[in-house]
Order: structure tokens, then sequence, then C-alpha cells
């Protein structure tokens, strides 16, 4: 089936994954559920991260910077996970 | 079908030092080699973690449009199904458990038509698929593919997957293990922060 792949279709599948992987991961990805569907927790998170991760239990050591950022209908943007050695990659648990 | 390329091209750069550098520093140039085309008026900007800052990002119409299209989705175990094969609907996946054959391909095949957005097809209680099954899959991904989205293939028992080799649709699905989707993603997102 020779068909192109599509920018938007790939990028929705990849946050759904991502969103799917997030749901079994805890508080933050919980947070990050939440935030997809509340607007206000939405802001304030983007607004204030520390303190609603704090609000959620989630703390942080200190000095460490969180920010959150939003995709946006012209803007997509990534995070990289950390660079692995080679070797490495299999045993990331 | 290859994995997502989105996907491919941030595991490439969870190893890969020195594409990691050039998806940062030029994410347009870097993403076109992994085949992934950014239409002209979209911006993509890569972010990395650092030892001192944390950076997570909120999916925004991606996710809003998922939940769109998630909602048009039935919900629950399909009713009218023949006797041999169970279907049910959790979100974006079908279930299907049982046989898949003359029978029943056409319940798969009509519950596959009613969906609009990517669909997680899940075989992992499949015991049986045999020709009007694939033509199910077939006519399920071609549906889909109408609308810009996908039909995948999760937990695809070893049997079955030798059914798929044999005709030649691995190419036409992109096959994953529900469980733990992508693992070198997911082994990289374990890697992350807060989790």
């Amino acid at each position: 089936m020779a068909e192109s792949v599509s920018f938007f279709g790939s990028v929705r599948r990849f946050f759904r994954d991502y969103l799917l992987v997030m749901e079994t991961r805890g508080s933050f990805g919980q947070l990050v559920q939440q935030a997809t569907e509340d607007a206000a927790l939405r802001q304030r998170l983007l607004q204030s991260p520390k303190q609603v991760l704090a609000e959620a239990g989630i703390t942080l050591p200190e000095g460490i910077e969180v920010e959150i950022l939003e995709n946006t209908d012209k803007v997509i943007h990534l995070v990289l996970p950390p660079l692995v050695e080679s070797g490495e990659a299999e045993g990331g648990q | 079908m290859a994995a997502n390329p989105v996907k491919q091209a941030i595991v490439r750069a969870c190893t890969d030092a020195a594409y990691r550098a050039r998806l940062l520093s030029d994410p347009r140039k870097a993403l076109a080699e992994e085949g992934i085309e950014v239409p002209a008026d979209i911006e993509v900007r890569v972010h990395e973690n650092t030892d001192n800052k944390i950076v997570a990002v909120l999916p925004g119409p991606q996710a809003a449009e998922l939940r769109e299209r998630t909602k048009q989705l039935p919900s629950g175990p399909v009713v009218d199904v023949p006797s041999g094969l169970g279907l049910e609907w959790q979100q974006t996946a079908l279930i299907a458990t049982g046989r898949i054959d003359t029978n029943t391909a056409p319940a798969l095949r009509r519950e596959l038509l009613r969906a609009f957005t990517d669909v997680d097809l899940v075989l992992s209680g499949v015991t049986f698929l045999s020709s009007p099954g694939l033509a199910a899959l077939l006519a399920g991904q071609k549906h889909l593919a109408t609308y810009d989205s996908h039909l995948r293939l999760c937990d695809v028992p070893v049997e079955i997957r030798n059914v798929l080799e044999m005709v030649g649709f691995l190419d036409l699905f992109e096959i994953v293990n529900r469980s733990s989707l992508d693992d070198p993603y997911v082994a990289a997102l374990m890697a992350m922060p807060f989790h």
C-alpha cells in the first residue's frame, strides 16, 4: 500500500501512545491526562508548574526547574528522552 | 507498515548522538530523514532535559482531536456478533476473541467501518484467521486511511502473525505489543523524570 505518511496523523498517533503510556505511569501522567480535559488546570500547569505539581503531591529536588509547554495549531514540541549509550537501551527500566 | 515515524525519530535520537544533534539544531531537516514532511506553516521545536531543567509537553489540538474522534466510537461488548467471535470496544481499542472466519468476519468488518479514528485491533485472544478475516482487516485499513487514520494490529499471537506474514500483510499494518507499545520508546520514556 503505497501511501504518504501524513504529518498530522503521525503526530496524533504519537501523542495517543504518549498519553497511553503516561496513563499507566503514576501521578505526573495522570496530571497530564487531566490537563488535556481541564482547561483551568492546563492554564495553571503552564503558568506555575511547580506549584501545581506540589499540589498533586509531586515534589522535586531543590534546584530542578520545570517547564511545561503546550502544542498549538502551529507549534509542535517534542521532548527527547536522555541519550542512552548503546547496549543500555534495552535495560531502561 | 513501519512504526510511527515520529516515534522512530525520537527513539533514534536516544541512541544516535549525531542524529540527536541534527534534530535539535534543524528539526525540519532531521525529521525529513525519517520520512516526515513537516508542513511549511508548522514549526517543530525539539527540547531536551538538562541537569537542572525538566521539560514536559501537553498535547494540544492533537489530544482534543483524539478525544473528539474517540467519542464517536462505540463502547463495550458488541452485541450483534455470530457465535465463535467476541468483539469489545474499549476506547480506541477493539478487542477480538475467538475465530475470525467466514461466519464472523462480516461483523469485524462492520465494526471497523464504524470507526473514524486510529484503531488498535487487539488479537491476543484470536485463535483462527482466514481469508474473509484478512479481507475485513484490509477493508478496515482502507476505510480508516480516508480519515488519515490507521488500523494497528496489537498483541498478535504467533500463529496469526505467521498467516499475516505469508499473505504479505506485514507491510500493510503496523504491529505492536500493546502492553509495551514499542519497547525502545517506552524504555526511553521510563528513563524520564517522574516515572
